[in-house]
């Protein structure tokens, strides 16, 4: 019964899936936490609920990586996405 | 019935990452959910762990003013000014505990900073008997480790804190893999989760059982293990998220985030604030939250500056009658005044969100039984570990590979089992270590916790030695169930406290131990009779397993 091969990547691209998801994953959940606090008046809550509601986020964002199709593709969308939040952060700060 | 279910493609990556991550965390997470099994109960289990505990606490007796002076008369040497923090005993753990620091020592000629952070970092830890009214000193000074170990031992078990440095957050990412897995497993098995759930049966091949209790179980366990998922990775990896914040919305200025929702963290007094020794006395102080807050019982007073005009003492309570009843209420001792509260039942979100996170994750929300459950369910999660890696090994049982492969295959499985079954034969070694090792040594908990370790290496060793799975779970289970048995009647050897006895003055969290481990070794036999027909059976059908029939260790 174990997964059949061919539905399975390189290892390049997973290395770059694992990397996007992981790493990526991590650092594009918390801009997003971060981003929320930054826009929402009540900061301190949205830090506290990102004590659980980050490593769920981080965790679908890991599933995600590994769904995709091409790792370049989905570590470059995850890069993107911590740009965006992470330069509407410093532009309102 | 059948649920829409995922693509071709989709459930063979998710099958594939839940495989590749599961096996992983596999023997750590086991670890992890069996100390925290045990950990649960760590206050339950205080009075049988130190046998100097075994006292009746009839009421709540306010000795804080009486504590203090004995402090002051019998350790001259403690800096009363500096923080005190008194745990007053409860009835599980009757003991009060004292923590409080050294007066800083000045050297004469090399007044350097390191000296004086070394000096101002001796603390000492020290416990009054509520009955002899004595004081003694717990840990520090010529104490090197506390008196006692069991509950310690296991707590820090738990999140791995015995490797220095990284063990907190290797725990840490297990728990966010295991959330990883299990989101993963729920993926993979939802197309016929439902005709599962419902065709459990425990008839039928070992091999067939374990399959599908895999998935029953995990299916049962959801809420519970994505709780402990979360919750876990929380304790581990909180600075992963809540460092950045602090940098984000506060500049970095910790104190600032703290007050909002820890502002027990932020209190400061005065360096130069004068001596004044008419200051209120700690017992009245707490005598009137107990008349002036709800349904509340004092977990803590910290007192800081005490005998200076700015003395402040804070008192932490816990309200049992709510969910998530935690409060701290800060006083000053000049005047009475309160200068900070957050009441159990006014809380605000934010001042809730780590109490209630605590509250579920230390099962602390619905007494006993809620203790009891949580404890199965654990277990119920270790099965789900061992029958993960079954699953594993035996899907790989086939001719697409070849019988170096399944050499490999058979030697991880032996291995972690190994790592697995021998922690449970080693706890109890670890509570019959507890009481067989005179408490008198000094080093005490040291040697418990070497023989502890060593034992568990040794088990781990004596298992890898069996031919096969079966022959191996058999052995842990006879080697548990005797060892199980030992543990009462090593407490009634060394204390007297013979199970019956116990029970007929009412020691019920002495008995509650011992009657466990009564229990477990029951269960033990049980098992190790059962495995030994069904296994037996499996294997006469079984063909192409023969390259595994060897010990990995002979």
């Amino acid at each position: 019964m174990p997964a059949k091969k061919e539905y399975l990547s390189t290892s390049g691209q997973r290395f770059l899936k694992v990397s996007a998801g992981i790493l990526g994953g991590l650092l594009l959940s918390v801009a997003i936490h971060l981003l929320l606090g930054i826009l929402l008046q009540n900061k301190v809550a949205v830090m506290l609920t990102g004590t659980f509601t980050a490593f769920l986020l981080w965790a679908a964002l890991l599933s995600i990586a590994f769904l995709a199709k091409s790792g370049w593709k989905i570590l470059g969308i995850y890069l993107a996405g911590i740009l965006i939040c992470s330069s509407i952060i410093y532009l309102i700060r | 019935m059948k649920l829409k279910g995922l693509s071709n493609r989709a459930f063979n990556i998710f099958l594939h990452t839940h495989t590749v991550a599961g096996i992983v965390i596999s023997f750590a997470l086991y670890i992890i959910f069996f100390a925290g099994a045990f950990t649960i109960f760590r206050s339950e289990i205080y009075q049988w762990e130190n046998p100097s505990a075994r006292i009746q606490l009839t009421e709540n007796s306010l000795e804080y003013d009486q504590i203090i002076e004995k402090l002051k008369q019998q350790y001259p040497e403690v800096d009363t000014e500096k923080d005190i923090i008194i745990r007053p005993g409860t009835t599980k753990e009757p003991l009060t505990t004292v923590w409080v620091s050294m007066k800083d020592k000045v050297e004469k000629n090399g007044n350097t900073r390191k000296e004086v952070n070394k000096a101002r970092a001796e603390s000492l830890e020290l416990s009054y008997h509520p009955v002899n009214k004595t004081l003694q000193v717990y840990e520090g000074k010529n104490k090197e480790s506390p008196p006692t170990t069991i509950g310690e031992t296991l707590f820090r078990l738990h999140y791995f804190s015995q490797i220095p440095i990284v063990g907190m957050y290797l725990a840490g990412f297990v728990a966010f893999f295991f959330l990883f897995a299990s989101i993963t497993g729920v993926l993979i098995h939802w197309r016929n989760i439902i005709t599962k759930f419902y065709g459990f049966s425990i008839k039928g091949a070992w091999k067939q059982i374990w399959t599908n209790a895999h998935t029953v179980f995990g299916l049962i366990g959801l809420p519970f293990q994505m709780m402990y998922a979360v919750t876990g990775a929380f304790y581990c990896l909180s600075i992963l998220l809540l460092a950045p914040a602090t940098i984000v919305f506060f500049n970095g200025d910790q104190k600032a985030a703290l007050t909002a929702f820890r502002p027990d963290r932020v209190i400061e007094v005065n360096e130069k604030s004068p001596i004044n020794t008419n200051l209120k006395n700690v017992n009245s102080v707490v005598n009137k939250f107990y008349k002036t807050i709800p349904d509340i019982e004092v977990t803590r007073v910290t007192v800081k500056h005490l005998g200076r005009e700015d003395a402040i003492l804070t008192a932490y309570v816990q309200d049992e009658t709510i969910f998530n009843g935690y409060g701290v209420v800060g006083v000053t001792l000049k005047d009475g005044k309160r200068v900070m509260e957050v009441l159990p039942r006014e809380k605000t979100y934010t001042q809730a969100v780590l109490g209630a996170i605590g509250a579920i994750h230390f099962a602390e929300f619905g007494g006993i039984a809620l203790k009891i459950m949580f404890f199965i369910l654990a277990f119920i999660t270790c099965f789900i570990i061992i029958s993960g890696v079954l699953i594993w090994k035996e899907a790989r049982n086939k001719k697409e590979y070849t019988d170096k492969q399944k050499r490999f295959h058979h030697r991880i499985t032996m291995w972690y089992l190994a790592i697995c079954f021998g922690l449970f034969p080693a706890t109890a070694i670890l509570f019959i270590a507890e009481r067989v090792i005179p408490m008198a040594l000094n080093n005490h908990s040291s040697l418990v916790n070497t023989v502890f370790f060593v034992s568990w290496l040794i088990l781990m060793i004596v298992g890898l030695f069996s031919k096969k799975e079966s022959i191996l779970t058999k052995r842990y289970l006879y080697i548990n169930g005797v060892l199980s048995l030992i543990v009462p009647i090593a407490n009634g050897v060394t204390t007297g406290d013979w199970l019956w006895k116990s029970l007929a003055n009412q020691q019920f969290y002495v008995a509650a131990v011992d009657i466990f481990w009564l229990l477990v070794a029951s269960i033990s036999f049980f098992l190790a009779t059962s495995i030994y027909g069904k296994s037996d059976k499996v294997e006469k059908t079984k063909k192409g397993s023969a390259v595994l029939e060897k010990p990995i260790l002979s």
